[in-house]
């Protein structure tokens, strides 16, 4: 995403790393994933997180980050590979650029 | 010549098992019968004396594809190749059949296309949770670009002008194998989406022919049984679940008897509690069991709960997060991940649902719906009553268009 043409600068190192652990809570209900979760991961196309599990993550981003981060609405607005694309990273480009988290 | 009814298949037993136990019943009420399907496959499905016209086979080769990725390789893998392959064959059993309504399922848009071609009303048969809750209607690039599939397919085949509907929607009835107590149970507060002419006649049963052998005597009354399974399309990713359902399974021994449905190989030295076969009869099982553990395929979770058997349930692609969500909001079951989840939390999941009798009793619940929606009875009923309808409202329009009558009426119904 164009927020992150910054380059990978430490917040949004942090970033996605709180927001992979957020990932790991709203599914993983017992922690036990099959493999780390890291920037690249795709929340659609690696862990098969189901509207369930998203809707969990949406309530948990929204919790942490503020109302003004609306993953659900911007995921619905996404074509189908964007949505199998969708990595931690982009979702922490999201909010970054939603919450001014930066 | 008596109504005649043409069921268009796909060779997954999860969707011909419920349309065969409606073909079956026709059959025993003196109405024609005829399937387009692939022989070898259809026929220990639909047994010896069933009319087949032969399509091709093609196996589901995105089967084992998950998350979105299934959408793509389901139509782009399996839909829009079937449509093409099948199409001759289909024309072909329209013109020597004669039918008077083809029975569709879902994903056979080669079928609704034959329908349209030859002016003939025709019926959905949806046998999974795809089509009927439209997963996707928050997503409005995702169905747009289903939609821009379905006009690919409808144009390749000849067909005039703009895609007239959605195929996996017939605009004159859609028999659902499940019940609104289910298909609403995750949305309680949202309108249904499905189109008014949807008739849910709850899983479709009876007539089914006999299944796979089983060593009954295996059995131990004095203990409880649970099955595992994962159906077959995600038999590819299941080695690692079944690893760990064995591992949750392992200190149970006293208390159950576990059948797993798998190759040999997925469990090496099963416990002595622990039986692995590569095929079950899992309907004629059921009344045996108390509980189940699977992939939330709709023919299993339906099957299970019309036995009042509780779910222990791990979906792995497609539909299965709709109806693990729908059996686990209904409190039939305990949703898990068929990902990674621990063999402790798998056997927590499975002692909750044995040993609370809020799940049976939820189960309980479906199992009265199911009975007072029909089955394959009222699935019949409603075909034959578009039958008698197509008989008084002749001729019917070409592309299902312009139909007079009551049809046209349903069409219109239909369109929102």
């Amino acid at each position: 995403m164009a927020e992150t043409a910054s380059a990978a600068t430490d917040t949004d190192t942090d970033l996605s790393a709180q927001i992979a652990l957020l990932v790991r809570d709203a599914a993983g209900e017992d922690g036990g994933w099959p493999g780390p979760i890291g920037p690249e991961t795709r929340l659609d196309g690696d862990l098969f997180l189901d509207s369930a599990d998203l809707a969990a993550l949406d309530a948990a981003l929204r919790g942490r980050y503020g109302e003004g981060v609306d993953l659900a609405g911007h995921i619905a607005g996404l074509g189908l590979e964007e949505i199998i694309g969708l990595t931690v990273a982009d979702v922490a480009a999201y909010v970054a650029q939603r919450s001014g988290a930066r | 010549m008596s109504d005649g009814f043409l069921f268009v298949s796909l060779p997954l037993a999860g969707h011909v098992n419920p349309m065969a136990s409606v073909a079956a019943e026709l059959s025993a009420r003196g109405r024609r019968v005829a399937w387009a399907g692939s022989e070898s496959f259809l026929r220990p499905l639909v047994g010896p004396d069933a009319t087949i016209y032969p399509i091709p086979l093609r196996v589901h080769r995105g089967g084992g594809t998950r998350g979105l990725a299934s959408t793509r390789a389901r139509w782009e893998g399996y839909i829009t190749p079937h449509a093409k392959v099948t199409r001759s064959g289909i024309d072909r059993a329209v013109a020597d059949f004669r039918p008077t309504v083809l029975a569709v399922d879902e994903h056979a848009v080669g079928g609704a296309i034959a329908a349209h071609r030859h002016g003939l009303p025709w019926a959905t048969m949806t046998s999974t949770s795809m089509e009927l809750t439209r997963p996707f209607h928050g997503l409005p690039k995702v169905e747009e670009w289903i939609r821009a599939r379905m006009a690919a397919i409808w144009t390749a085949a000849g067909m005039p002008g703009e895609l007239p509907h959605n195929l996996c929607t017939s605009p004159h009835l859609v028999v659902a194998f499940t019940v609104p107590e289910l298909a609403t149970a995750a949305t309680p507060d949202a309108e249904p989406l499905w189109p008014r002419h949807t008739v849910l006649v709850g899983p479709a049963l009876t007539h089914r022919p006999p299944a796979a052998d089983f060593p009954w005597e295996w059995l131990d009354p004095a203990r409880q049984h649970v099955v595992v399974t994962v159906g077959t399309l995600a038999l590819e990713h299941a080695r690692d679940f079944f690893r760990r359902a064995v591992d949750a399974l392992r200190p149970l021994g006293d208390r159950l008897q576990a059948i797993m449905t798998a190759p040999q190989d997925f469990v090496p030295d099963p416990p002595e509690h622990v039986l692995v076969r590569p095929k079950v009869p899992l309907l004629d099982l059921m009344p045996r069991l108390d509980a189940v553990v699977c992939h939330a395929g709709l023919n299993t979770v339906t099957e299970a709960l019309a036995h009042a058997v509780p779910l222990v349930l791990a979906p792995v692609t497609s539909d299965q997060p709709i109806t693990a969500a729908q059996a686990a909001a209904a409190g039939a079951g305990v949703r898990v991940r068929f990902d990674g989840t621990s063999p402790e939390r798998l056997r927590e999941a499975v002692l909750a649902v044995l040993d609370d009798p809020a799940y049976r009793a939820a189960a309980a619940r479906l199992q009265k719906a199911f009975r007072a929606a029909g089955g394959a009875r009222a699935a019949a009923d409603h075909l034959e009553a578009l039958a008698r309808r197509a008989a008084t409202d002749r001729p019917v329009g070409p592309a299902g268009l312009g139909v007079p009558g009551e049809l046209s009426e349903l069409i219109k119904g239909g369109a929102a």
